[in-house]
């Protein structure tokens, strides 16, 4: 499986009162992010494949593995059509 | 071809202005209060690097608010069909070529906020702003939100904008300028003191009267779709990001819910009582 990362021109999230935001230079956009979330986001500064994340939230949340596949996988397409991440490699 | 000189002010902004028709020249003199430079070299030293020229004769009549923005190698365009925006950031040089004095306020717009953004001195919004006490309160919506009819409703509060607020982060938190971008009031003949920035309230049209306060977070998400920015070079989208980030950990925000009447300022005036 494919890895991802962030979208060129991308930084790392701003926190404010704990939650995350990602800004989008390109298309003048913000995207809030929940604490999983900003997380993932750290994470995908270095190529991140879908299952290492997904491990890596069992690791921290202590959630079920095909719960934590099924959040990734929704973060990472929904991440794509914001155009904040993009395939690596 | 002769062309008329004038300086024109906008805020803490002072530009060397040539156009070709009279009747602009005397617009620019009444909306930005500067009349011919004298052969001073004050007045010269002062002003912004900027240099503006604005030809009359373009296009055709407005048609829509769609921008297009296009990059060259030396210049930076915005398009509409009733004005053009050439921005040459290296040489200092805008031309600005309009069908009328419609597309020329909405061409000054345009180019001003792009101007501070690059600069990273503050932001242009979609606000009116009404000062009470010696400090502004912006009221910031799309059209039709209430903005104009906020800033009608207050009088004879002073009025600061309508439309489009000036808005400038400071150490401390903001400061809003006196803004010549009016739609329905015409701006006070005395140009007003800038005034400190107390709190941003988002308007909602509503049968009740009250306010909340937003999570900075939630402000930070809501704020920029209220800049008046159209995007064309990242490093300038990236300011306007970092200046709105900067409003918002400095200044409270608010979202106002309203009736059609002034019973929101007692609203305001409660909060600012209990933060007191």
């Amino acid at each position: 499986m494919g890895a991802y990362t962030w979208h060129e021109g991308l930084e790392e999230a701003v926190e404010l009162d704990d939650e995350w935001l990602v800004f989008h230079p390109g298309r003048f956009t913000v995207t809030k992010l929940n604490e999983s979330g900003g997380v993932c986001w750290d994470l995908l500064r270095q190529p991140q494949t879908p299952d290492h994340l997904a491990e890596e939230l069992v690791r921290l949340y202590a959630i079920d593995e095909r719960d934590a596949q099924a959040d990734v996988s929704l973060f990472l397409s929904h991440m794509l059509e914001l155009g904040l991440i993009r395939h690596a490699g | 071809m002769r062309m008329h000189a004038a300086y024109i002010t906008i805020a803490a902004h002072t530009f060397r202005c040539r156009t070709d028709s009279r009747q602009v020249r005397e617009l620019l003199v009444r909306r930005f209060g500067r009349g011919a430079p004298e052969a001073d070299g004050a007045e010269e030293a002062a002003c912004e690097p900027m240099r503006l020229v604005i030809h009359t004769g373009y296009g055709e009549p407005f048609a829509g608010y769609d921008v297009a923005v296009r990059r060259s190698a030396r210049l930076v365009r915005y398009e509409r069909r009733d004005y053009r925006i050439s921005i040459d950031w290296t040489g200092g040089l805008t031309v600005i070529d309009v069908f009328d004095e419609f597309a020329l306020r909405h061409a000054l717009m345009n180019w001003y906020s792009a101007y501070i953004a690059a600069g990273a001195w503050g932001l242009l919004m979609h606000a009116s702003c009404v000062v009470e006490d010696a400090e502004a309160q912006l009221f910031a919506g799309p059209s039709g939100a209430g903005k104009s009819t906020v800033a009608r409703l207050s009088q004879p509060r002073p009025v600061l904008a309508d439309e489009a607020a000036i808005v400038q982060p400071t150490d401390g938190g903001a400061m809003v300028y006196d803004s010549p971008f009016r739609s329905e009031l015409e701006a006070p003949a005395v140009l007003q003191p800038p005034q400190r920035l107390g709190a941003i309230h988002l308007l909602r049209q509503s049968a009740e009267v009250r306010r909340e306060r937003l999570a900075r977070a939630a402000g930070m998400t809501e704020l920029p779709g209220k800049v008046f920015y159209w995007a064309a070079r990242p490093q300038d989208t990236a300011r306007v990001l970092a200046l709105t980030q900067q409003l918002v950990r400095r200044v409270p925000i608010y979202t106002l819910h309203f009736q059609k009447n002034d019973s929101f300022w007692e609203v305001i005036q409660d909060g600012r009582l209990h933060l007191a």
